[in-house]
C-alpha cells in the first residue's frame, strides 16, 4: 500500500508557534553572547546556567573561546517551550500603497501641483548616517534612487549630530512638507527622548500640524513612532520609495498639498 | 485618594496624564481615576495623544496594564485600535481626523472591556476631541500620554494634570528625583505679575514675541525664540521682561543668560517649557526669574516606586520627597494610595542649595 509521503508531513499549528530547528515544533534556538569570565570549564556552566534560567530545556555551549580581557564568547542551543499565537497577532504598519521613483513624482505633479520639501537628519548624539543617506543621498540604496534624485522633491540631508532645534530651524526656514528623523543608537533608550522631544518641540513652536513626521531606524517600529506622535515609523530594509510613497499620500490625505 | 473630590472641589473636568518617563505609572493612575468616576456615576471620556492600551511595551515587549473603559464611557480611538480592544463599542460619530490606523472614532463602551487608544497625535486633534466628548455627555474628560511627552499638558487643552514619576528613571530615589525635578519644576512656576501682564497683553493677543522696557512695551512680527531674540534691532539692554509664546528651550535661555538686567522671562505655559535642570540652575544663578502666562495645576503626582526592569525603590522616602517638592498638592502610589503619605524630609537632590530654595520661592508666589 502506498503512503502519500505529504500526509506525514508535521503541520504548523498557527496558534501555538515556537522556533523550528531539525523537526517542526522542536522549539530549537540558538544564541550567542559574552561573559565578562575567563574562558573554561566554569564560564561554559555559567552559560548553561544562564540558559536554564532564560527557560531553555536542555541548554547546550557548542562554542566557547577566549575572546580577551577576560571575557569569553559563547554560542549556546537549547529547546524554547514556549509558543506564541501567530493567528491573532495584529502588527500596526505602514499601509500607503508603495509607488515607484516614477509615480510618486508623477503623484506630486498632479495632486499636490508643487514640489515638497523634506527634510532628513540623525538626531541628537547619533552619528549613524547610513540609514537615513541610504533613503536620502542621490545615488540610494539597492537599485532604489534616494529623495535627492526625485525631481519633485527637494531634499536636504543634514547628516549626524543635529539637535532637534536646529532641526526645527531648519523646518522653518526651508518650509518643510516633511522631516524624516534616523535613531540608530538606542543605548538607555536615548532615541526615545530624542524623537519625543523633537515632537513637543514642534507642538510648542505649533508647527506639527503643518508637518509630515517620520521616525527611522533599526529599532523602530510603526507602533513605537505613533506612541510617539509621529505618523509613521520605518525599520531596517526600508527604501526611498517607502518613505516618499507614504509622505505624499498623507500631504493629501491630511490637506497638506 | 479621592481625586474626583479635587476636580469637582476646582471645576476641573479635563485632565491630561504626563509622564516623567515611558512606565512612570501614566496608564494606572489614569484606571484609578476612571474607577472612582465610574463609582460615582460620572462618565468619563477617554482619549490619548499617542497610542495607549497596547498589550505589551513597544520596546522591553513586556506586559502593559491595559486602559480599562467600564460601561458607558465614551472613547476616542482609530478604528484599527479599536479592533484590538475588548470592550463592546457603539460607534457615533467618525472625527475629521487622518489617523495611519485608520479614521478616528467616538465610540461608545456598551460593556465595559479594554481599549486601545490611538489616532489622536497632535495637540489639534485633542482641541478637535475635547468637544466632542461632552457632546456625548463625558463630564470627566481624560488625555493619556506618551512616554514623557507633555504635549497635552497645554492650558488650552485641559484643566489641571496628573505627574507620573516613576522607578523607572532610576536605580535611587536620589536619581529619580534629579530627573523629575525639571519636569515637575516647570508645572511649578508661577504665573507673570500683572503688571507685566497687563502691558504684555498685546503680544499674548497676537501670539508674538514681546518685551518690556520699564514702562514701554515691545511687540515682534516672530512667534518663535528658535533664531534669537537679542539680535533684534528693537532689543536694548533696559529689557525687564520677555514674552516667549513658543518653545522656551535650553538654548533660548542661553542667549537670555548674558542679559544684564534682571530679566523676567515670560513661557506662554507649562507645556513650552523644554529646559533640563542645568539651563534653570544658570537662568537663577544669573538673577533672571521664569514663569508663565497660565499656568496649569496639578490634581496629583502619581509616583511609581516599582520599575517595570525589575527593582522596587522604597515607597515611603520617595512619596515624601516628592511631596515635599510640590506642597499641597497630593502625591500618592495608585497601586497603595490608601497608605498614609507623610511629609518628613525636604527634597534633596543633590543639586545647587541657592537654585532649590530659589524655585521654591518661585513656585509659592
Amino acid at each position: 500500500m502506498s503512503v502519500d509521503y505529504r500526509t506525514q508531513i508535521a503541520k504548523v499549528d498557527l496558534t501555538r508557534v515556537r522556533p523550528y530547528g531539525d523537526t517542526m515544533d522542536d522549539g530549537k534556538v540558538q544564541l550567542s553572547f559574552s561573559l565578562p569570565v575567563p574562558d573554561g570549564p566554569e564560564a561554559v556552566e555559567a552559560a548553561r546556567q544562564l540558559g536554564a534560567k532564560m527557560g531553555l530545556e536542555n541548554p547546550t555551549v557548542v562554542h566557547h573561546e577566549d575572546i580577551g580581557e577576560n571575557f569569553t564568547f559563547v554560542v549556546m542551543y537549547g529547546n524554547c517551550v514556549h509558543t506564541v499565537d501567530y493567528a491573532h497577532i495584529q502588527v500596526p504598519k505602514v499601509d500607503s500603497p508603495r509607488m515607484d521613483f516614477y509615480e510618486i513624482n508623477q503623484f506630486i505633479r498632479e495632486c499636490i501641483g508643487r514640489k515638497i520639501t523634506v527634510i532628513g537628519a540623525c538626531t541628537g548624539t547619533d552619528a549613524h548616517t547610513v540609514g537615513i543617506d541610504a533613503i536620502m543621498n542621490m545615488k540610494g540604496y539597492n537599485g532604489e534612487y534616494g529623495l535627492e534624485r526625485y525631481p519633485e522633491i527637494h531634499a536636504y540631508n543634514l547628516g549626524s549630530q543635529v539637535e532637534n532645534e536646529e532641526m526645527v530651524r531648519k523646518a522653518i526656514e526651508l518650509k518643510a512638507d516633511a522631516l524624516l528623523v534616523s535613531q540608530v543608537v538606542t543605548q538607555k533608550d536615548v532615541h526615545i527622548h530624542n524623537l519625543s522631544a523633537l515632537v513637543d518641540l514642534l507642538e510648542a513652536e505649533g508647527l506639527r500640524q503643518n508637518l509630515v513626521l517620520i521616525a527611522g531606524g533599526p529599532r523602530i517600529t510603526h507602533e513605537l513612532a505613533l506612541e510617539l506622535g509621529y505618523d509613521a515609523g520605518f525599520g531596517p530594509g526600508t527604501l526611498a520609495p517607502d518613505v516618499a510613497s507614504f509622505v505624499v499620500q498623507e500631504m493629501v490625505r491630511r490637506g497638506l498639498a | 485618594m479621592d481625586l474626583m473630590a479635587r476636580c469637582r472641589a476646582h471645576g476641573w473636568s479635563k485632565v491630561a496624564f504626563i509622564g516623567a518617563t515611558k512606565h512612570a505609572g501614566k496608564t494606572t493612575a489614569l484606571n484609578g481615576l476612571v474607577e472612582q468616576a465610574h463609582r460615582q456615576g460620572v462618565t468619563v471620556g477617554l482619549c490619548s495623544i499617542g497610542l495607549d492600551g497596547e498589550r505589551l511595551d513597544t520596546i522591553l515587549g513586556v506586559e502593559k496594564p491595559p486602559v480599562y473603559a467600564p460601561e458607558g464611557t465614551i472613547v476616542i480611538s482609530a478604528e484599527a485600535a479599536l479592533e484590538q480592544s475588548t470592550a463592546e463599542l457603539e460607534w457615533l460619530e467618525v472625527l475629521p481626523v487622518e489617523s495611519p490606523l485608520g479614521s478616528v472614532v467616538v465610540c461608545k463602551v456598551t460593556r465595559g472591556g479594554n481599549v486601545v487608544l490611538a489616532g489622536i497625535r497632535q495637540r489639534a486633534h485633542v482641541d478637535l476631541a475635547m468637544p466632542r466628548l461632552i457632546d456625548y455627555g463625558a463630564t470627566l474628560r481624560l488625555v493619556d500620554g506618551a512616554f514623557d511627552r507633555i504635549a497635552a499638558a497645554s492650558p488650552e487643552l485641559v484643566d489641571a494634570v496628573v505627574l507620573a514619576v516613576g522607578a523607572v528613571a532610576g536605580k535611587t530615589v536620589s536619581t529619580v528625583l534629579q530627573h523629575a525635578q525639571p519636569f515637575l519644576q516647570r508645572f511649578l512656576l508661577p504665573e507673570v505679575d500683572r503688571g507685566i501682564r497687563e502691558k504684555l497683553m498685546p503680544a499674548h493677543q497676537q501670539q508674538v514675541i514681546g518685551w518690556l522696557s520699564g514702562t514701554r512695551a515691545h511687540c515682534t512680527h516672530q512667534r518663535g525664540a528658535l533664531f534669537g531674540i537679542t539680535a533684534h534691532a528693537d532689543w536694548t539692554k533696559d529689557v525687564d521682561a520677555v514674552y516667549l509664546p513658543g518653545a522656551v528651550t535650553d538654548s533660548v535661555i542661553s542667549e537670555l543668560l548674558g542679559h544684564s538686567r534682571s530679566l523676567t522671562v515670560i513661557a506662554q505655559h507649562p507645556a513650552q517649557v523644554l529646559v533640563h535642570a542645568e539651563a534653570y540652575r544658570k537662568l537663577y544663578r544669573a538673577g533672571h526669574r521664569l514663569c508663565v502666562w497660565t499656568s496649569l495645576p496639578i490634581l496629583a503626582v502619581a509616583c511609581n516606586p516599582h520599575s517595570i526592569t525589575g527593582y522596587d525603590l522604597p515607597r515611603q522616602p520617595l512619596l515624601d520627597a516628592l511631596r515635599a517638592w510640590v506642597g499641597d498638592i497630593p502625591v500618592y502610589d495608585p497601586l497603595h494610595d490608601d497608605e498614609v503619605v507623610s511629609l518628613q524630609h525636604p527634597l534633596d537632590v543633590g543639586g545647587d542649595s541657592h537654585d532649590e530654595s530659589h524655585t521654591r520661592a518661585e513656585s509659592h508666589r
